[in-house]
């Protein structure tokens, strides 16, 4: 009897021992698997908020590894359009229907005027390629316990924030909350998921806040209002010529 | 007359096409803008003052586009209808083909563009006129970002004009190849030019070159301007505040009877330079352009545009404010002021406003 006692102890202490020995490089592996999209055509709405003042943006995009093509449909910026390819950026005027080609630190600014720069817009890369991580504590976040993974940019990879901080849900492998900073160590921006849905086996945000913390009462709200992931994407979506 | 022509069988066929596409279509989208502002100009001996309200009325499928402003001016009472789209455009063999009353535009990210198909029309997001032709347009690309298009513009000012654009990427530099060939009853005007921009390290560069031949009488004229430009971003407060844009170009343009031509190129900014007002010292007319935007926070920014004639040091001063007060309204202020004194060459008189104010509130639907 002691002896089953000990081997019941002793195999509960292995399992609970093998299943805390995920590493943080799966643990982003398997939300990447939940959140990277490798291709996709979502229908969103922007909210960005700023000392009570509201407005809000509405856009249609597709996306396609390093590609992605977004078009604004809100009144205000009707037709307005973006084309990405790696790091260049081509804007589409509605009013005279022609291209021009952005420069590079525009990818900087915020899109539309939102908290979201075009580089968090559009960003395309895996953070597995970009970062490197470590699982810097476990706890519960707004009830749902959670792995605290430490991200720190890889030498040489060109990223927006040189480190995050993110929760990430233990049984649903999706990230909750993520704190962005400068190499300073300055918190940049916080990004909060307020609603989460499992849509196709896959758990992803719904509702996104994302804060930039160097201004005050600002903030911007990221809606999907719907999502379709690897769909059916014509060959000649992701060229100037589509964007007119 | 053959003008005229044009924009009805445009329009015939924009009526038959767009019931049929509409239904076929999953992408129709109608909407529009309206518009109430105040536009005071200020000469040397009167001023003028004009309320105006104006609606726009935009109706589009996947084939097919139609644009009409109305503008009403409540100080004369009059009532001006422009119509600025109503094109049926598809695919074929492999083509883009674009029939109708068109905007054709040829803007490369410069605050002034003299090798635009149309000159004068480099505000991209402004009500100009200049840019709206009825012609046919085909454009063919060869890949995601070459392309060439062709342009046949139907007017009665012309008995022809023909443009033709080569665009592609080369390192990431958007290169073309811009040519426009017009010809009246007394003159032939023929224009090409080259534009590039790119980057270099974290600030945008771009440039032109331009070449007009002119030809009316026995006269036969060459004219070249030349232009580079630098634009810049950065966040100010130690790199984490508000975002501040820096743009600046510098354009070296050929005196002789072709510069009248490349100076209409401004009327787009909305300034106007009587060729009369620029000596002969020199070989080439010297302009720099600056422009500065501030974003206050998301909905508001301020910006600075400068013009100044490095011949005299003439400068015209726009500044302009923006905010967007809802999701869907706007107010814009500008003002233009033309610093120079008498006959400086951007100084206002009794045929040019030395000073412009235009305040607009318009409602997007």
């Amino acid at each position: 009897m002691k002896k089953i006692i000990t081997l019941l102890i002793l195999s509960i202490f292995i399992l609970s021992a093998s299943a805390f020995a995920i590493t943080a490089e799966e643990v982003i592996q398997k939300r990447d698997d939940n959140e990277y999209l490798q291709s996709a055509r979502v229908e969103a709405t922007m909210v960005i908020n700023n000392s009570g003042r509201e407005l809000e943006k509405k856009m249609i995009s597709l996306s396609e590894g390093d590609k992605a093509l977004v078009e604004f449909t809100n009144p205000m910026d009707r037709g307005t359009k973006y084309l990405k390819r790696e790091d260049n950026l081509w804007m589409f005027f509605p009013d005279a229907e022609d291209v021009v080609k952005l420069s590079g630190h525009m990818l900087e600014r915020g899109m539309m005027g939102s908290d979201f720069s075009y580089k968090d817009m559009m960003e395309s890369q895996k953070f597995t390629e970009l970062y490197k991580f470590e699982i810097i504590a476990e706890e519960e976040y707004k009830g749902r316990p959670c792995y605290k993974i430490e991200a720190i940019k890889e030498e040489g990879a060109e990223v927006s924030y040189y480190r995050r901080v993110t929760w990430i849900d233990k049984e649903r492998f999706i990230g909750l909350k993520e704190e962005l900073y400068a190499e300073s160590g300055k918190l940049l921006k916080e990004v909060i998921v307020e609603e989460t849905e499992e849509i196709q086996g896959r758990w992803y945000p719904i509702v996104t806040v994302m804060e930039n913390k160097l201004r005050e009462d600002t903030s911007t709200t990221f809606i999907v209002d719907s999502i379709q992931f690897n769909p059916e994407i014509p060959e000649d979506t992701f060229t100037l010529e589509s964007l007119q | 007359m053959y003008s005229k022509k044009i924009i009805l069988l445009s329009i015939t066929i924009i009526l038959i096409a767009f019931p049929i596409t509409t239904f076929a279509s999953s992408n129709f989208q109608m909407g529009g803008t309206a518009k109430i502002g105040l536009n005071s100009l200020f000469f040397d001996d009167i001023n003028q003052v004009k309320i105006y309200d104006s609606i726009n009325l935009e109706l589009s499928s996947d084939n097919i586009a139609f644009e009409v402003n109305g503008r009403h001016n409540f100080t004369d009472n009059e009532l001006d209808f422009t119509l600025k789209k109503a094109y049926y455009r598809n695919d074929i063999m492999g083509s883009s083909i674009t029939i109708g009353k068109q905007p054709i535009s040829w803007s490369f990210g410069s605050l002034v563009n003299t090798v635009d198909y149309s000159l004068g029309a480099e505000a991209l997001d402004e009500e100009t006129s200049a840019k709206y032709i009825n012609g046919i347009k085909i454009e063919y690309p060869f890949n995601w970002y070459s392309s060439l298009s062709l342009v046949r513009e139907f007017n009665s000012e012309y008995d022809y004009k023909y443009g033709f654009r080569g665009r592609t990427l080369i390192n990431d530099f958007d290169v073309s190849l811009n040519w426009v060939d017009q010809k009246t009853s007394s003159s032939n005007l023929s224009r090409w030019g080259v534009t590039l921009k790119g980057d270099i390290s974290d600030a945008g560069v771009y440039g032109s070159y331009t070449h007009i031949d002119y030809k009316t009488k026995g006269l036969q004229i060459n004219t070249k301007g030349y232009m580079v430009g630098v634009d810049y971003s950065y966040f100010l407060n130690q790199g984490y505040g508000n975002r501040l844009y820096l743009q600046g170009e510098y354009h070296l343009l050929e005196k002789n009877e072709g510069l009248n031509v490349l100076l209409n190129s401004l009327a787009g900014a909305g300034v106007v330079i009587p060729p009369s007002r620029i000596s002969n010292n020199e070989k080439y007319f010297k302009l720099f352009l600056s422009n500065i935007n501030y974003n206050i926070n998301d909905f508001s920014s301020i910006g600075f545009f400068t013009i100044t004639s490095l011949e005299d040091g003439s400068t015209a001063l726009i500044p302009n404010y923006r905010n967007q007060l809802t999701s869907n309204t706007t107010l814009k202020v500008n003002l233009s002021y033309l610093s120079g004194s008498n006959d400086e060459i951007l100084s206002g008189g009794s045929n040019f406003p030395g000073v412009v104010c235009n305040v607009e509130l318009s409602y997007a639907f």
